[in-house]
């Protein structure tokens, strides 16, 4: 086994920075759809998978601006996510389905959406090419790019704002109470149904984000979608269910665990890492960094 | 025992089911159907079958595939067919993965009773195929599935596209006598593929006196190899052989260009894709490839106007259609037949290259060239 | 065409001792497994390495496939028993990526990702099973012999005190029953006959590989479980019947060549979603797990 000298520490850090902000971008909205609606959401990866085909499609095909593509974009990830919540989950819900319905539901809705853009765009990889490549920027003994950067920022920019959205605005007190306990919030007068619609419309809109950040990092494929929705359940495992900011912090844990790991473990372990790290958590501690429910929860999946 | 009724019932049904259905001995339709070639002028189609990833990790590289399948149908049945009966293509998915294979293949063998199958891209549904295969004496031709295990698959079971064994040593040697490059870091994709050349590359490499001074791994999935390759970079290789798919290497060489990892790449056969090369970043990247005499463009024109690139798997997949169309004009569809004219082949010069059969219906001949990228596209390094 | 048909019911018997004993777990007993796929593919993994690397007769692999998903799934109810709800199936799920995660890089003992080929078709008692009928004979007996063993579990008075335990866990305790032996008892009982179906699975492809017992996997086994219904083995039998059938029938749709996969898939996920969306409790089902 080779262990990598130290003068690679600081990239190995940075990689995990870039890794965990990448991350965060999906597990916060699927963190956000748990905590008002209760299910585990699947089809988030494939939500963020449609926002990053949409962007292709008005700047790629139809030439648009790069800006206004992504104003587009977002715009009808948004519509679209708040018509599969009103065609699919929202009938779900109004015939009791449980929990483990719905994760069923968002199971096959992530295969459908896969399965449609297949159809409609092919099988094979597409590049934006909205930067040209060249060798990151130095800073403190690591390489990092611009668009890496704003990546970082806009993923800051969420965990402040749910951070302080969430504790102090009068929705983000409604979302609380709506996650805390749809039931008694309705007694109080709160419409659950519309906070929840909400939540999905607005982190499907994160989701759509997320899309583009990651087809200009990474590049879109149909497949893109399924591999962050399961980071984005174990970030928001390790950072506390139902917990939004611990979700984000929670991401870049993974992020930081899986690549500085790798100073002294094999890279074929990489995926291994985060796994164990989730499963520890879970045994350990269940309800996570920031969670509350001390892991007694009854609802069942 | 309610539950002893329904699992009768169920039994009853699944048996009334299949007795609907003639039954066929699967043994004797060889020889069934292999009598009887064009006696009387038949006229009826013969159906072939075709096994590739259409869904899933490594659909982009089924979906070309069949596309050139399609296209040596369609060239067979316009130059007349097989002695007059027309080819006709049955594609099923096998998802990369052995479930889907061999449930693709048990239809295609047991109910289109195909004699043969222009299969498998991926090396796992070549082995969950093959068994069945070679029950009902039904000919395999693989035309992507690498691994050295397929070898001793069975006696149906044949690929035109070579193990791996015989690339990764050639990208050996050349890295280590033609380039003289004797430091060398590794990145594969974990798979019968990736690992397979990886490995291959790092014996031979080590025989010849090299030393490997950094092994790294990713899963097929990963587009951040961000800390691979900064693991690489740390060890100060003279060259990196990275071997990869298309997709995860468009992210991966974007990545090592990134993290300024300024040494020559040296890929595998995968990189034979035109979507790596138009990128800035793919400049000077060199490959392995089988070599064929020429390469043939008008070729890749007819799959461009069919709206397919090349891939490492299209040429053979191509060229698997042609070479069974042209032993059926011998020996009709008779399976045993065609398994013997199979070993026999040699010197038979596809688009892939040219295929001679050994006795483990491998294709020995494999003639390796180096391709580097210039200017965005690929040409043969000298 | 028998042998097409064979090999159908071949893997309709599978994935309904799959189901039917996640049925066991889940819909008797409230134990959210979602790791359920990881002992099939423990009893696939043991079946196949005892045959091929160390000539082991079938039955006994057969049996030891069994035991092995059985002590794991002991193992798993041990180490997470402070969980419940939510967080078993969550835990459980983590187990099945650790365990893909395991298959694919202890390479030495599983071949990693070049699987192992060339599991051996059983022999019983100097009986080679060679023809799918054959197979798919055994099969049905091993399907119906399960099925039998889980009939009388949940139809005699044990079976009604697991529904006690998955309805009222503090009530069943109150009643001075120990629930945490009952849980572990139950999930041993499910994964013991879910590594008994991955012996079957590995002798029937006869090559397996790490990513055979993924994800793809546990939604096909928890859509059967669904469409079947909860807490009924009826339910699961019709639902690996309708589910492994439909795929089937729809290679035979006249569609292109090259949307055939795409498509497939997509007319596969929105029936399934259409049932849930029709009925939610299943074919069978007799309780809502809410």
């Amino acid at each position: 086994m080779e262990i990598a000298s130290a003068a690679i520490l600081p990239q190995l850090i940075v990689n995990g920075l870039i890794a965990g902000a990448m991350y965060s971008l999906t597990a916060a909205g699927f963190s956000l759809v748990y905590a008002t609606n209760r299910f585990l959401n699947l089809a988030h990866g494939g939500i963020m998978m449609v926002g990053a085909y949409l962007v292709y499609t008005f700047f790629n095909l139809a030439g648009l601006n790069f800006y206004a593509a992504s104003f587009l974009a977002v715009i009808c990830t948004s519509l679209f996510g708040g018509f599969l919540f009103v065609s699919v989950y929202r009938p779900l819900r109004q015939k009791k389905a449980a929990n483990m319905v719905m994760l069923i539901a968002a199971a096959g809705l992530a295969i459908l959406l896969e399965a449609l853009v297949t159809l409609i765009f092919g099988t094979d990889v597409k590049q934006l090419n909205f930067i040209s490549v060249q060798e990151g920027w130095h800073i403190a003994g690591a390489i990092i790019t611009p668009l890496q950067l704003v990546v970082m920022a806009v993923s800051a920019v969420l965990l402040v704002s749910f951070a302080v959205f969430m504790k102090y605005s009068s929705w983000g007190k409604l979302i609380r109470a709506v996650a805390d306990n749809a039931d008694l919030a309705r007694t109080t007068g709160i419409n659950p149904y519309a906070v929840q619609l909400w939540s999905f419309v607005i982190a499907c809109a994160i989701a759509s984000v997320a899309g583009i950040l990651i087809g200009l990092e990474r590049n879109i494929e149909p497949r893109m979608g399924l591999g962050f929705a399961l980071v984005s359940f174990a970030s928001t495992v390790v950072g506390g269910m139902g917990s939004l900011p611990g979700a984000i912090l929670g991401s870049y844990l993974i992020g930081l665990a899986e690549n500085v790991g790798q100073w002294i473990l094999p890279s074929g372990y990489k995926e291994a890492i985060w796994l164990v790290m989730l499963f520890l958590f879970l045994l350990i501690r269940p309800s996570g960094i920031f969670g509350t429910e001390q892991g007694v929860r009854q609802t069942k999946l | 025992m309610r539950k002893l009724k329904f699992l009768g019932a169920m039994a009853a049904g699944l048996a009334l089911f299949g007795a609907g259905c003639s039954f066929t001995p699967p043994g004797e339709k060889s020889v069934t159907e292999g009598s009887y070639v064009p006696k009387t002028a038949d006229t009826s189609p013969i159906k072939i079958g075709w096994v590739g990833p259409l869904t899933g990790d490594a659909a982009s590289v089924g979906k070309d595939a069949l596309t050139a399948a399609q296209l040596a149908v369609e060239e067979v049945n316009a130059a007349g067919g097989i002695n007059g009966r027309m080819l006709e293509l049955v594609a099923e998915d096998g998802k990369c993965n052995p479930k889907d294979a061999a449930t693709a293949g048990n239809k295609l063998i047991n109910v289109d009773k195909v004699p043969a199958i222009v299969g498998t891209a991926c090396s796992g549904e070549m082995m969950a195929i093959a068994p069945t295969a070679e029950q009902n004496k039904t000919i395999m031709v693989g035309y992507c599935a690498s691994a050295p295990t397929v070898s001793a698959a069975g006696d149906y079971i044949f690929r035109t596209y070579p193990s791996d064994v015989l690339q990764s040593k050639f990208v050996a040697e050349y890295v280590y006598n033609t380039l003289g490059k004797k430091k060398v870091a590794t990145l594969a994709v974990l798979g019968d593929w990736g690992t397979g050349l990886k490995n291959g590359f790092e014996q031979r490499f080590k025989e010849l006196g090299g030393e490997v001074v950094s092994s790294q791994d990713y899963v097929q999935e990963s587009r951040d190899l961000r800390t691979q390759l900064t693991k690489a970079k740390d060890s100060q290789p003279e060259i990196l052989f990275f071997v990869g798919y298309t997709e995860a290497s468009i992210a991966g060489l974007k990545q090592a260009k990134e993290l300024g990892l300024n040494v020559s790449i040296i890929g595998g056969d995968a990189w034979d894709d035109t979507k790596i090369h138009a990128n800035s970043f793919a400049e000077g990247i060199m490959y392995s490839v089988g070599a064929a005499p020429q390469y043939d463009l008008a070729w890749v024109e007819k799959l461009k106007q069919k709206g397919a690139t090349t891939n490492v798997c299209v040429p053979r997949s191509y060229d698997n259609v042609k070479l069974l169309a042209e032993i059926m004009k011998r020996t009709g569809t008779d399976t045993a037949k065609i398994k013997d004219e199979l070993y026999k082949v040699q010197g038979y010069q596809g688009i892939g290259g040219i295929v001679n059969m050994d006795s483990n219906g491998d294709n020995t001949s494999a003639q390796f060239q180096i391709k580097v990228v210039k200017n965005g596209k690929a040409e043969a390094a000298k | 065409m028998s042998a097409y048909f064979s090999q159908i019911l071949i893997l309709i018997c599978i994935y309904a001792i799959v189901a039917g004993s996640l049925n066991l777990a889940f819909g008797y007993t409230g134990l959210v497994n979602l790791g359920h796929i990881a002992f099939f593919g423990l009893g696939a993994y043991t079946s196949a390495i005892l045959t091929v690397e160390y000539q082991v007769p079938f039955m006994a692999a057969f049996f030891a496939a069994g035991a092995v998903a059985g002590v794991f799934g002991w193992v798993i109810t041990a180490i997470t028993s402070r969980l419940k709800g939510d967080y078993f199936a969550l835990a459980a799920l983590a187990f099945n990526f650790l365990a893909v995660a395991v298959f694919l890089n202890w390479i030495s003992f599983t071949h990693g990702p070049l699987g192992i080929a060339g599991v051996p078709r059983p022999q019983i008692f100097g009986l080679k099973i060679l023809s799918p009928e054959g197979y798919a004979a055994f099969a049905f007996l091993v399907m119906a012999a399960v099925f039998l063993f889980m009939r009388r579990l949940t139809a005699s008075r044990y079976g009604r005190v697991l529904e006690a335990v998955r309805d009222d866990a503090l009530g069943a305790e109150a009643l001075g029953k120990n629930v945490f032996r009952l849980k572990c008892q139950c999930l041993v009982a499910s994964t013991f006959c879910a590594g008994l179906a991955g012996s079957l699975f590995a002798h029937f492809i006869q090559f397996i590989d790490p990513y055979s017992f993924y994800l793809p996997d546990l939604i096909v086994a928890l859509t059967i479980l669904i469409v079947g219904g909860l807490a009924s083995l009826k339910g699961s039998l019709a639902g690996a019947l309708i589910i492994i059938i439909i795929p089937e029938l729809l290679r035979f749709l006249p569609i292109p060549d090259h949307v055939v996969g795409p498509l497939r898939q997509a007319v596969y996920s929105a029936i399934l979603i259409g049932i849930l969306l029709v009925r939610p409790r299943g074919i069978f089902g007799k309780v809502d797990l809410e």
